[in-house]
């Protein structure tokens, strides 16, 4: 039994199906990462866990006691919103010392707390300036701050870092795990950015459509993707489709336009359409030292470009409708875009799942 | 449809005032005759009322919700979220709204009735009625000048300066009030 249990969480708005049927199982002092693209009702299972909307069925457990139906308020749990929902007529101290405040301590436990957050976020200086006054890194660590100080059992985050700069983001990440180690707080931190979550979580939660795909730890998720929307949705990546024309152990041939291929078998039988998920890293032209630990993929350049730790290669495989992404090593020779090229891909970049249609079909579109 | 008193002449208004308050408070405390001040305070209460409330209307909808979802959120209940956040909120939004320009007007009726009222006493000639200040430094101003003591120029002079100090001070407390509120709305 997990801390946290959400039990087969339905959710509906209208005629909007936001969650139909999650079960997710959290434990204490971990870092939970929900991931999924935008709309995919991450931020309503955020507010059912919360207690801001009840669910139309299942249940929310925390430490065996259902909590379903408790208001927010009574729930132990602090939720930092994506746009950090600061109140603008408060200073940053006040906005610290709210909670602080609400729990009637006295007043020179307040003080001390509030000092040891502004020290912990290094927002030393800014407790007399309003919100208005700060900048966005600056108002994301009041927001953190003014949540940490009460030291919640649960931390709920949706999309944090979301409204910030890509070099904010990445250093505060960084602060943000460290500090979640330290204070061994549970947090659930939901995101639409698979980096961030591969970056910070324990473990992921991967959504779709108002499912959870796939739970797992970011290497269990990455490494070895057991769904075809998980291995889709995590690093860059090429969804194709093709035939099985034999399977082994592990893997199974699969007849890609007019080349064959081997791949990680997730399911498959002979005869079965493939939906083959293509990571771009690890190829290289270069003939590798275990080359049974690899396929050939054999086409034409369509498209070549330097792009500094990598290059950027299309391959567009005869009899196949899309052009495969790979990325050489940038020490490689950079390809002539229309030559015939041979590029080895890692078995364990390849991976071949049944073709679900929804998702081919999104995918192809997409292309 | 709401605003649709506001097309409606100050004049207008003014008179229906006077006649009002002249045959239901005669002798009490909205006589105009006795206490103009306080129908004049009214008079203007009302008339902006209808900004406020239109006000307060769409500040309390525009408050995000997550504000208050945030208080909730860190183990306020919902009676504390509306005194809290809320009100406050709202309050600086209207602050910061009114304050640019009715304000202005409003330092200047509050305080032209307060010191204008004071008739009788050393300021103002005993003998008129209760002025506003502006018209009273006209008519000090325009007295001849008397031998010895103080100059009714003079008098007039102090009474502008009084009359500036006042609003200053009223402008200069709103202002503080109001930059709360200012960075809520640039918000
Ligand atoms: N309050 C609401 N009213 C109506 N529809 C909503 C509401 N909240 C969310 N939805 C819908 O539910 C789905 C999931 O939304 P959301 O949980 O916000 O997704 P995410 O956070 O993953 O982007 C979306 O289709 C969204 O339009
Ligand atoms: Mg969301």
């Amino acid at each position: 039994m997990g801390f946290i249990q959400v039990e087969d969480v339905v959710k509906r708005f209208g005629k909007t199906v936001a969650l139909r049927g999650v079960s997710l199982s959290i434990e204490k002092g971990e870092l939970f990462a929900i991931l999924g693209p935008s709309g995919c009702g991450k931020t309503t299972l955020l507010r059912i866990i919360a207690g801001f909307e009840v669910p139309d069925s299942g249940r929310i457990v925390f430490e065996g006691r259902d909590v379903t139906e408790l208001p927010p308020d009574k729930r132990g749990t602090v939720m930092v919103f994506q746009n950090w929902a600061l109140w603008p007529h408060m200073t940053v101290y006040e906005n610290i010392a709210f909670g602080l405040r609400l729990r009637k301590l006295p007043r020179e436990e307040i003080d001390k707390r509030v000092k040891w957050a502004l020290d912990l976020l290094g927002l030393r200086g800014m407790e007399k300036r309003y919100p208005g006054q700060l900048s966005g890194g600056q108002q994301q660590r009041v927001a953190l701050a003014r949540a940490l100080v009460v030291q919640p059992r649960v931390l709920l985050l949706d999309e944090p870092l979301s409204n910030l700069d890509a070099k904010l983001r990445l250093r505060l990440r960084g602060e943000l795990r460290k500090l979640q180690r330290k204070l061994g707080i549970t947090m659930i931190y939901v995101t639409h950015d698979q980096e961030e979550a591969m970056s910070l979580a324990d473990r992921i939660a991967v959504m779709r459509n108002g499912i959870v795909e796939e739970v797992g730890s970011p290497e269990q998720l990455y490494s070895n993707p057991s769904k075809l929307f998980t291995a889709m949705f995590l690093g860059r990546t090429t969804l194709v489709l093709g035939k099985v024309v034999d399977t082994e152990d592990r893997t199974a041939v699969i007849q890609l336009g007019e080349i064959q291929v081997k791949a990680i078998n997730h399911g498959l039988g002979k005869g079965d359409t493939a939906a083959l998920v293509v990571k771009a890293e690890g190829a290289t032209t270069r003939q590798p030292h275990s080359p049974g630990d690899y396929t050939v993929l054999r086409g034409t350049v369509s498209v070549s470009m330097y792009i500094g730790s990598f290059i950027e290669v299309r391959l567009a495989i005869p009899g196949l409708e899309k052009d495969i992404l790979l990325d050489l090593p940038s020490d490689e020779k950079e390809p002539l875009i229309g030559s015939e090229l041979e590029v080895y891909v890692p078995l364990r970049n390849m991976h071949a799942y049944p073709a679900e249609e929804e998702i081919v079909k999104e995918a192809l579109e997409q292309a | 449809m709401a605003s649709l008193p506001l097309a409606m002449p100050g004049l207008v208004v003014a008179f229906s005032y006077f006649v009002f308050f002249s045959k239901y408070s005669l002798y009490g405390f909205f006589d105009p005759f006795l206490n103009p001040g306080h129908v004049l305070v009214l008079a203007y209460i009302i008339r902006k009322m209808l900004f406020t409330v239109r006000l307060v209307f769409t500040s309390v909808i525009q408050t995000p919700e997550e504000l208050e979802e945030a208080t909730r959120s860190l183990g306020a209940r919902r009676a504390r979220v509306i005194r809290r956040i809320v009100l406050p909120l709202v309050w600086y939004c209207v602050v910061a709204v009114l304050l640019p320009g009715p304000i202005y007007i409003l330092s200047e009726v509050s305080v032209s009735v307060t010191i204008g009222a004071l008739k009788g006493g050393p300021i103002a000639n005993p003998s008129t009625h209760a002025v506003p200040i502006t018209y009273a430094i006209a008519e000090i101003f325009t007295l001849p000048s008397v031998t010895g003591g103080t100059q009714p120029q003079a008098r007039a002079a102090a009474l502008a300066a009084l009359l500036m100090v006042t609003e200053v001070a009223v402008i200069a407390i709103a202002s503080r009030l109001a930059r709360r509120g200012q960075a809520l709305i640039t918000l």
